[in-house]
Formats: structure tokens, sequence, C-alpha cells
């Protein structure tokens, strides 16, 4: 279970997160949502631990976020940050490389668990390519075999499907939910992607002005009278079926859920 | 004005905080001898032919200027000398310096400056790699150990180019372009020659570096800090070359010679 407790952050002396809190459930998936600029992917870098709030706790199962923790935390970029200078394999087998003990990692174990990784995210034979040689998409899904391949147990995911096209981002969609499934691990996801989110998300948070609004399950939060969330549903693109959802009653929209499932 | 002398020191706080982190990280906590030996190649072999080019031309043009100004004095025997203390002690370490920096060093802040924007540097902390050690502790390794061993080269080299100036082309003996080198070129020169080499080594890297981990505001954040980094290291130096060659002259009078001019 990830708990933030009354984080403050500040760049430049501009405060971007103002006492944000929130608890996400282990083994869930968390959808956070929210305008530009308002400090989620900030959010995301106080749980990796790339920064330190300027006040306020971060526990991962209790204990406060350190490097220890990060052995156990992956997170999938807005730009996919694959290295330039490593071949797309060696992209993958990076984190196994400079943490792994070098006598039980045999380069022939390495070479089968990339293929088999590549192949899993769809991009078999892969292995040799540069990441200049492939597409936005290609680079999500290697920068997500970067990550399955040391199976952490929090996954974070900053804007995944944000620059792809529709039918990439419904893939990269499904990668993400089949990657939850065999990892069972606690993910967040932010996004702007509104439909994405909603085949994805357990939990939804609105991210406000440094703040979490609103945090509720999938039908509460497309059933909210929360005016930001209303704001924020009547301007997102979302798929008929989802529109008629946030006019059902209750039960009417248990039975969607459960047919969606 | 105030700001600017604040943020002055605020970086050469930075500066010295990460030179600390740096040689920590290359000799308590070193990289692989992978990573190591990559840069030596970078660094060392694929700058040889720059650098021989300069020793030559400089060799020379230094007879060349020293063979006609001295000729109508009847000096033409001491250009052998004049061009090999020059290389030693001045010409060899500052002209290997400035090349490196052009050709490494900016390639340094580049590299690392773009792995910054693009999140890369991110991507490789949240995968509980520490950069300093994967990514600046190589070059540092390397580049301390090559600029010294290029700068011998360029030295060599210009003694050839003076060698081929004077004796094939104006037509001295051989003899007296060489044998006046041992009893003229003293230990004291090639501890100078090579100690300024080493601190412009350190200089180079030291600041290539901070810049490069430092840079922010995309592609054209990277071009200023590549600039910065290079005229930051030019100056730098000259700078310790000037105080490097005042400390020795000092460190001469006391331990070579009987009595201070």
């Amino acid at each position: 279970m990830i708990v933030v407790e009354d984080v403050w952050k500040s760049y430049n002396g501009i405060p971007v997160l103002k006492g944000l809190s929130i608890q996400m459930p282990a083994g869930k998936t968390m959808i956070i949502v929210g305008r530009s600029g308002v400090g989620k992917s900030v959010l995301l870098r106080q749980i990796t631990g790339l920064e330190k709030p300027d006040s306020g706790h971060i526990l991962i199962d209790g204990q406060e976020v350190s490097k220890a923790h990060q052995m156990h935390v992956g997170m999938l970029f807005q730009s996919s940050a694959l290295f330039d200078s490593l071949t797309v394999g060696d992209n993958v087998s990076f984190y196994l490389t400079q943490n792994g003990n070098p006598k039980e990692l045999s380069k022939s174990y390495l070479d089968d668990l990339v293929a088999q990784t590549l192949e899993k995210v769809g991009l078999k034979g892969m292995q040799k390519k540069m990441p200049s040689e492939l597409s936005g998409g290609q680079k999500r899904r290697a920068a997500l075999a970067r990550l399955l391949v040391y199976r952490p147990k929090i996954m974070l995911y900053d804007e995944p499907t944000t620059g792809l096209d529709p039918i990439t981002a419904m893939q990269i969609n499904e990668l993400i939910a089949a990657t939850h499934n065999e990892l069972s691990a606690t993910t967040i996801i932010v996004t702007h992607d509104l439909q994405s989110a909603l085949t994805l998300g357990d939990l939804f948070a609105l991210h406000h002005e440094g703040k979490i609004a609103s945090c509720d399950t999938k039908e509460g939060f497309l059933q909210s009278t929360n005016p930001l969330i209303r704001e924020f549903l009547q301007n997102a693109i979302i798929a008929p079926e989802y529109l008629e959802m946030i006019k059902k009653s209750p039960i009417s929209l248990l039975k969607e859920v459960l047919k969606h499932a | 004005m105030f700001t600017r002398i604040k943020k002055i020191l605020q970086s050469i706080g930075e500066y010295a905080q990460m030179v600390v982190s740096m040689l920590w990280a290359s000799f308590c906590h070193p990289p692989k001898f992978s990573l190591i030996r990559n840069q030596l190649f970078d660094i060392g072999v694929m700058s040889l032919p720059v650098i021989a080019i300069t020793g030559l031309s400089t060799g020379m043009v230094l007879a060349a200027q020293a063979y006609f100004q001295l000729s109508d004095k009847g000096l033409t025997g001491t250009t052998g000398i004049m061009v090999a203390k020059s290389m030693l002690v001045e010409l060899g370490p500052i002209l290997t310096a400035f090349m490196i920096t052009g050709r490494v060093g900016a390639a340094i802040t580049a590299e690392l400056g773009s792995m910054r924007v693009t999140e890369q540097i991110d991507a490789i902390k949240s995968m509980a790699v520490d950069p300093l050690r994967y990514l600046v502790a190589p070059r540092f390794i390397a580049m301390t150990l090559m600029v010294p061993v290029l700068t011998v080269f360029s030295c060599a080299m210009g003694i050839l180019g003076g060698y081929l100036v004077a004796v094939q082309l104006y037509g001295m003996a051989p003899h007296a372009f060489f044998d006046p080198m041992p009893i003229y070129i003293t230990s004291f020169d090639l501890i100078s020659g090579f100690l300024k080499s080493f601190v412009f080594g350190l200089l180079i890297v030291t600041i290539s570096c901070y810049r490069g981990m430092n840079t922010q505001g995309g592609a054209a954040g990277v071009g200023k800090s590549t600039t910065n980094s290079v005229v930051i290291c030019y100056s730098c130096i000259l700078l310790a070359n000037f105080m490097l060659t005042l400390g020795l002259n000092a460190c001469y009078w006391i331990f070579y010679s009987t009595g201070v001019p």
C-alpha cells in the first residue's frame, strides 16, 4: 500500500503539491487525472524517490521511500526514456546487468529473457535495433519491456498513451492491463486519456491545484456530483457506452460495469 | 546583480559537491571496467588523429619561426631545444586540453545534457542505478588517465614536426637538433607538463559532466549548456595554466635552484 501524507513540493518558490494526501491500495490500479501542470507527474517523481518532498511523508508498505524501494518501483516515462546509446536488447537487460549478480546472469540467460520479454510486448526480434529506429508506440513497448524484466511491485505510468494514435494507444492499454494481471503490481497511471483510464482503472483520483480533490471507484467517479469532476468529464472524449453509464442509475450502471469488466 | 552572484556561488557549491560525489563514485564504488574501457577508447584512441595534427603542425610552425627568427643571430642551433621545451612545458598540455575540450568535453556535455532533458537520467535513477557511477565515473577515470597520455603523444608529434621542418626542410644537422635536449630538458619540465595536463583533464571532465548533468530546457538547453561548458573549460584552463605556471616556477626556485631571481 502506498500512503501519501500531506506532501508539499515547490519549484523556485512556486508550490506545485500543496499538502497532497492519498492512499493507494496494494494490487489495485489507480488513475490520476487532472489538468496539465497541476503536478501529476511531480507526484509520481516523489513516489519513485527521484525527488524528495519539501515536507510530508510518502510511505510504501509503512516505510518511507528509500533507495531500497527503487528496486521494486518501475516507472514508464512519458518520453519512454530509452537509453539512446544502447540497443533495445541492452535497454531491456539494463536493470539486471547493473543490479544483478554477474555470476548468476549468464549471457545466454539474459539473451533468452530479453527475447521472451520483447516477444511479450510485441517486439519480437528487435533486440539489435537502436531506440532511434523505433516508432513512438514501439518505444513505449520497449520501455515497458525494460520494466517487465525486473517485475516491480509498483508500476507507475506517466501518460502512457499521450502522442499515440488510437489503435496503438489501445494496444498499449492492453499491455498495461496484461502487465497488471501478470505482476499483480500496485499500478498508478497518470493520464489525460479518460477513455484509456476507464478501461484500466479501479480507482480514480482527480488532482486539482496541488491536491487530490476526489478519489473514488469508477462508478462513483462517473456519477460524481463534484463540479470539478463533472467539468472534467464533460470536456473529455469518452466512448458512448461510458456516456450512457454516467446517466444511468447505480444498479444498471453496475450491470454495465460487470459486462465491461 | 545580487541574484546573479548568488546563482554563481550556488553553482560553484553544487560543482564542488558533485566533484566530491564523482571522486567517491570513481574510487570508493568504482564502475564496471567495460564502461571505463569504452571511455578510454572514445577519449583516448579516437582523439589521436586530432591531437596528432595539432601537435605536428604546432611543432612545425615553432621550428619554422625559431629557425627564421634566429638565423640572422646565429642561434639556429637552439631550434630543437626551443621546440621541445615549448611543447613539453606549455604548448603540448594547453593545446591538447583545448582540443580535448572541443572534441570530448563538448560531446560529454551534449550527451549527458540530452539524457537529462529526455528523462534518461531519471530512468537510470528509477532503476536504482547511480547515474554518477554509471555515467560520470567512467568518463572521469578515463579523462584523467588519457589527457596526460595524449599530451605526451602531442609533444612527441610536435618534436617530430619540428624535426621535419628544421632538419628536412631547412637542412639543420639532425644531431644539432636532438643533442641539446637531454642537457636542457630537465625532469622538472616533464613533471611540469604532466601536472598541467592532469589538472586540465580534471577541469575538462568535471566541468563538462557538471554542465551536462544540470542541463535544463530541452534541445535549446542542451546547446546552451554545451556552449557554456566549452567557454568555461577554456577560461578555467587558461586561468589554471597561469596559476600552475606561477606555482611551478616558485617550486622550481625552492627545490631545484639555489637562488630566486
